[in-house]
């Protein structure tokens, strides 16, 4: 009764992709933080695995200029430790460093974080603010999608199962450029967030140039909250619609009840986190317009 | 004289071995031919059982037996109080947690896959989730009546027992009182989550018809006598030998895997294994009670109680346990450390289709401390007294006498308890809370108390064996189950202190039913009184041996010589004989150094219908929190900052044993007041997982001062009393205090949410607009 299972660690993409190509059935393995739980006690119902752990080309941070590329077998550590990303995109380090605890943010990757598609996915909502596009590599050539289009579902994706998703890449704004990632979970470590919320916002002459709002915890999918984002948009800095905006937030928002949290509390939370983070950015030394 | 090793900053003995990896847990027993075991658990939480078939589990490879309640008549029933829990359930399930069938397998994998080709065929019934519903005549039993123990007018299927406390004259109390104050408090269902999940390893041996088993219990003679009940054997052919315990916290009190080893044991004559997972031992063993307090008290205008009433009804799930004695514990510890002149109070244990409940923690004392500082702060605020003068007022002193009528007459630290909590603290009488960037900062203030031992009259001892070794060493056999509190530490210092010998002369035996005599349980905050006291009868038995010995030997008497460092030195003068010499000596002419200790005091068993005795429990504990709290006006996320730990423990032993409790107790109440809760619905845990069941980590840690006071006098070796369980009472409504404080947002139950605190706030704004 006990199966054999297959199990395969190819040492290229290439090569992972070949087999991927004659049987589309293998289970791809990163960092195992979500797969080795949800199969936990029960190995013997995986199937075939194929461990995309020896990928190097999954492994690289590419960062020139402004122009940044994450491979998906970077894990949270190693986002939340690099000085380049903090300086550029502090909300997204500071994602990475609200996941789990230090046993999972160094085996846990971000490709592993997007595939899963939890609505809970701690990198999401920052990539989302920052407008990155996720790429995919299959037997059949490369696609991309912008990440606010590629999750359909809880656990669910625009992805193949005969695909494997190579990294995200997506362009820091320039200028003005403030951001933060809030959180709100059952404890302070190890806890999947009960709701969060990026904040993205590129200013201008002390005005708002472009938002991108993106929760976790509050939708199927990380939510992006265009409604909310038309209201900031254009806005004085001095001035901004807040209440407004946390009332279209919460509206924007469909969360549900579960064991972590009510859909009251979440909706009531998410519109609180955009006036808490709105006031943490306002706050934040804006860069010069030449500077 | 100066002690050298009690009172004192003491490693623990067990600690090498646990940090280096060397101490064997049970789980860790491997060997090439072992079988495992799985069980197959209840499909519904009241069903109605027509068939279980394990036809098709048989069958496949590698399954060498799989079994039914059929196949096992002559098994009997087990239970630490009531016989009321079968090993494999025959007729009806009562509970998530009941075992259906056992499967024994050649690996674990092919046990568990076996569990699925077991086939069930069941009638559900109703399913009693609430107390409320199942105490009422009209609801169906859950187990047979039993009138004889049953109030009229309550359900006699489900109405497990009820206790009674009566003195004095509430009504004239309640007369005299200019206010009256009436609360109903609850607590919920709450896991131990020890760090070790349920396992053992057994094996029969059929020439000598003994069982051995390695796995952990808080009391190995106890569970000897039920497991040796429940399979027909006499006591001492099931023999229990103590592996390294994983944490307890009163989990490990009860039946787990005992009986189910030894069974297979004995069925397939082979050594068998059995490990619960996480999730299964979560629904199948004991939780903290969850418990109704409904309060009544009377108050004059300047803060003096007259009179108090209280009911209290607890659910101890599908069976006893230890729950007719958690429930009435928390009867009688009702009013806390105050002065009340009248009293009056009733308890219920309710049987319900919940995960059954049983020892944690406290046992009952730890939700009743919630329930009375609840209650003690709400009148505090409705009179607009200090919480912490108001405490004071009331507070225990000599004389004064508990709810049970036994009157104080040594080590009442209450009042330096909250005097030095106070100053330590740096509390400011009538304070209000203060906003710190949209964050709400407060204080609360809690105390408790909390009788240590069985006491009301239970049988309750221990009994520690000594002797010197070959080597001169002090060898120490003793049951006493070290469940990371530290009585194996406890027990080296105190033989080391009579005898006057570094610790590391003194040697522990494992504990093991065959090997070493009854210690009780670790449990009731005993053992540093219990073993404690019996080891230092025991060193000074083996003392006064030595000194014979010694002066048949030197032709001296004993002031002329000292016992220091395993030797024993003629005062002035070269001449010295090791242990190891006099114990080679003694041997010889056939009286070896060997003593014994046995403690025994006498307690009271409380009047049936008064609850009052003289002496019912051998010593109390008080312990006084003082907290600080930041609450999140945006998230209504609570922040423990700060937290003033002062226990009353008579006389410290080990000084890091008693400050490790009070931290790991401070921890644990944090957990209780702001995230544990076992959901149970309709018998159904929702979150029977440490992903969904959440407890502290160390980045929830708030900062802890504890500082002790120490009363002296109590019944304990050298005037100690215990610290395990007092250490966790006043944690959580300290917390549950301080958040009222910040917020004048009071609540009554634990565990406060953010949801609820943001709510709370929400509602409060709103109306203020
Ligand atoms: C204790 C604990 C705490 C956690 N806390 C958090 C938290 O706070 N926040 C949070 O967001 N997450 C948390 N997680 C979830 C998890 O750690 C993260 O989602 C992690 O990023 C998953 O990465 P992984 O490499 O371990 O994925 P894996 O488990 O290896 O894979 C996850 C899924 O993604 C697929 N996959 C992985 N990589 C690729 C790829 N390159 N291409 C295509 N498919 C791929 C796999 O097939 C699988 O379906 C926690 C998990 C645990 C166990």
């Amino acid at each position: 009764m006990l199966i054999d299972l297959g199990y395969r660690a190819p040492d290229s993409l290439e090569e992972a992709l070949e087999i991927l190509g004659e049987d589309s059935s293998f289970l791809i393995l990163a960092g195992g933080t979500d797969l080795l739980v949800k199969y936990f006690d029960a190995r013997e119902k995986m199937g075939n695995v194929l461990d995309i752990s020896r990928l190097e080309e999954l492994k690289k941070i590419v960062i020139e200029g402004e122009k940044i590329f994450l491979g998906a077998l970077t894990t949270h550590e190693e986002i939340y430790r690099n000085p380049d990303l903090q300086k550029k995109v502090p909300f997204l380090c500071r994602a990475a460093k609200s996941v789990g605890a230090p046993q999972i943010r160094n085996q846990g990757t971000l490709g592993g974080n997007m595939a899963n598609a939890s609505p809970a996915a701690d990198l999401a909502p920052p990539l989302i603010a920052v407008g990155a596009r996720i790429l995919l590599a299959g037997p059949d050539g490369e696609r991309s999608f912008n990440l606010d289009e590629f999750f359909t579902g809880p656990g669910k994706t625009r992805k193949n199962p005969n695909e494997i998703i190579t990294g995200v890449e997506f362009n820091v704004p320039v200028g003005d450029f403030r951001n933060t990632f809030l959180k709100v979970g059952q404890r302070r470590a190890l806890a999947i967030a009960v709701a969060s919320l990026a904040i993205a916002l590129s200013c201008r002459q002390g005005k708002v140039e472009e938002v991108r709002l993106s929760a976790g915890s509050v939708a199927p999918i990380p939510l992006r909250a265009r409604e909310t984002e038309k209201i900031l948009q254009g806005q004085k800095l001095d001035n901004l619609p807040l209440e407004k905006a946390a009332d279209q937030l919460e509206k924007e928002a469909s969360p549900i009840d579960d064991i972590r949290g009510t859909r009251v509390y979440r909706a009531r939370v998410l519109g609180n986190l955009l006036r808490k983070g709105l006031q943490e950015v306002l706050s934040q030394e804006g860069v010069s317009e030449n500077g | 004289m100066t002690n050298k090793f009690v009172g004192k900053r003491i490693d623990r003995v067990d600690a090498r071995d646990k940090v280096t990896g060397k101490a064997l847990y049970s789980a860790d027993f491997y060997q090439e031919d072992m079988l495992y075991l799985k069980v197959l658990r209840a499909p519904h939480p009241h069903a109605r059982i027509n068939s279980v078939d394990v036809t098709n589990a048989r069958k496949i490879p590698g399954v060498v037996m799989a079994i039914t309640a059929k196949d096992i008549a002559w098994v009997k029933n087990f239970g630490m109080i009531f016989k009321d829990q079968e090993v494999l359930v025959r007729e009806k399930t009562r509970y998530m947690g009941d075992a259906l069938a056992i499967v024994a397998a050649e690996t674990p994998a092919i046990a568990r896959q076996a569990l699925d080709y077991i086939e069930v065929d069941y009638e559900p019934l109703q399913v009693l989730s609430d107390p409320l519903q199942a105490m009422d005549k009209k609801a169906p039993y859950i187990h047979e009546p039993r009138e004889e123990n049953c109030e009229p007018g309550y359900n006699p299927g489900n109405l497990l027992c009820s206790h009674r406390l009566e003195r004095g004259d509430v009504e004239k109390g309640f007369a005299e009182a200019d206010k009256i104050i009436e609360n109903e408090i609850r607590t919920p269902h709450v896991e131990h989550v020890a760090l070790q999940p349920e396992a053992g390893v057994a094996k029969y041996d059929k020439d000598t018809g003994v069982c051995t088993m390695w796995v952990a219990t808080q009391w190995l003679h106890d569970i000897q006598a039920d497991v040796a009940q429940a399979l027909n054997l006499k006591a001492e052919q099931v023999q229990i030998i103590q592996p390294a315990i994983g944490g307890a916290f009163g989990k490990r009190e009860d039946v787990s895997v005992h009986i189910i080893i030894g069974l297979m044991s004995i069925l397939t004559g082979r050594l068998v294994k059995m490990e619960m997972t996480r999730e299964e031992l979560m629904i199948t063993q004991n939780k903290r009670h969850p418990i109704i307090f409904r309060y009544k008290t009377g108050v004059k205008k300047d803060g003096t109680i007259t009179a108090w009433e209280a009911e209290v009804i607890g659910d101890t799930g599908a069976y006893a346990s230890t729950g007719s004695a958690v429930v009435h514990q928390a009867l009688y510890m009702c009013t806390g450390p105050y002065n009340v002149p009248h009293l009056k109070g009733v308890s219920y244990t309710v049987y319900t289709n919940n995960t059954y409940a049983g020892a944690m923690r406290g046992f009952g004392a730890t939700q009743a401390a919630f329930a009375y500082e609840t209650q003690m702060d709400c009148i505090a605020a409705e009179l607009g007294i200090d919480p912490l003068e108001f405490r004071r007022k009331n507070a225990y002193e000599l004389g004064s006498i508990t709810p049970n009528g036994q009157i104080l007459t040594t080590s009442v630290g209450i009042k330096e308890t909250l005097d030095k909590a106070a100053e330590i603290f740096g509390y400011e009488p009538g304070r209000l809370s203060k906003e710190v960037n949209g964050k709400i900062r407060g204080v609360g203030v809690s105390s408790s108390m909390f009788g240590c031992g069985y006491g009301e009259g239970f049988p309750d001892h221990s009994i520690v064996d000594l002797e010197v070794t070959r080597e001169g060493k002090i060898l120490v056999r003793s049951a006493a189950a070290d469940v990371g509190q530290g009585i194996l530490t406890v027990v080296c210092q105190i033989v080391a202190e009579v005898l006057d010998i570094p610790m590391d002369l003194v040697e522990m035996a494992p504990g093991d039913t065959h090997a070493t005599r009854n210690a009780g349980s670790t449990s009731a905050t005993r053992q540093t009184i219990f073993s404690g006291n019996a080891a230092k009868l025991a060193a000074e038995e083996l003392l006064g041996k030595i000194y014979h010995r010694a002066s048949l030997e030197l032709s001296k008497h004993h002031p002329q010589f000292l016992v220091r460092d395993g030797e024993v030195v003629l005062q002035g003068t070269e001449t010295r004989i090791s242990l190891a010499q006099l114990a080679r000596i003694s041997r010889e002419k056939g009286d070896p150094l060997q003593a014994e200790g046995c403690y025994f005091p006498r307690t009271d068993v409380p009047d049936e219908a008064t609850g009052q005795g003289r002496l019912v429990y051998v010593a109390y504990t008080f312990n006084t929190h003082i907290t600080e709290v930041e609450i999140d006006k945006y998230t209504g996320e609570t922040k423990v900052l700060r937290v003033v730990a002062v226990p009353d423990v008579g006389r410290v032993i080990n000084r890091v044993g008693v400050e490790g409790q009070s931290e790991g107790g401070t921890v644990m109440g944090l957990g209780m007041a702001l995230m544990e809760k076992q959901v149970i619905e309709e018998g159904i845990t929702k979150n029977a997982d440490l992903s969904t069941y959440l407890i502290p980590t160390s980045l929830d840690m708030p900062e802890i001062i504890t500082d002790i006071v120490e009363s002296g006098d109590a019944a304990g070796p050298y005037g100690a009393k215990g610290v395990g369980e007092p250490a966790l009472l006043p944690a959580a409504p300290a917390i549950i205090n301080a958040i009222y404080n910040a917020t004048g947002i009071r609540f009554y139950h634990t565990p406060v949410t953010p949801d609820e605190i943001l709510q709370a706030l929400q509602a409060r704004a709103s109306k203020n607009f």
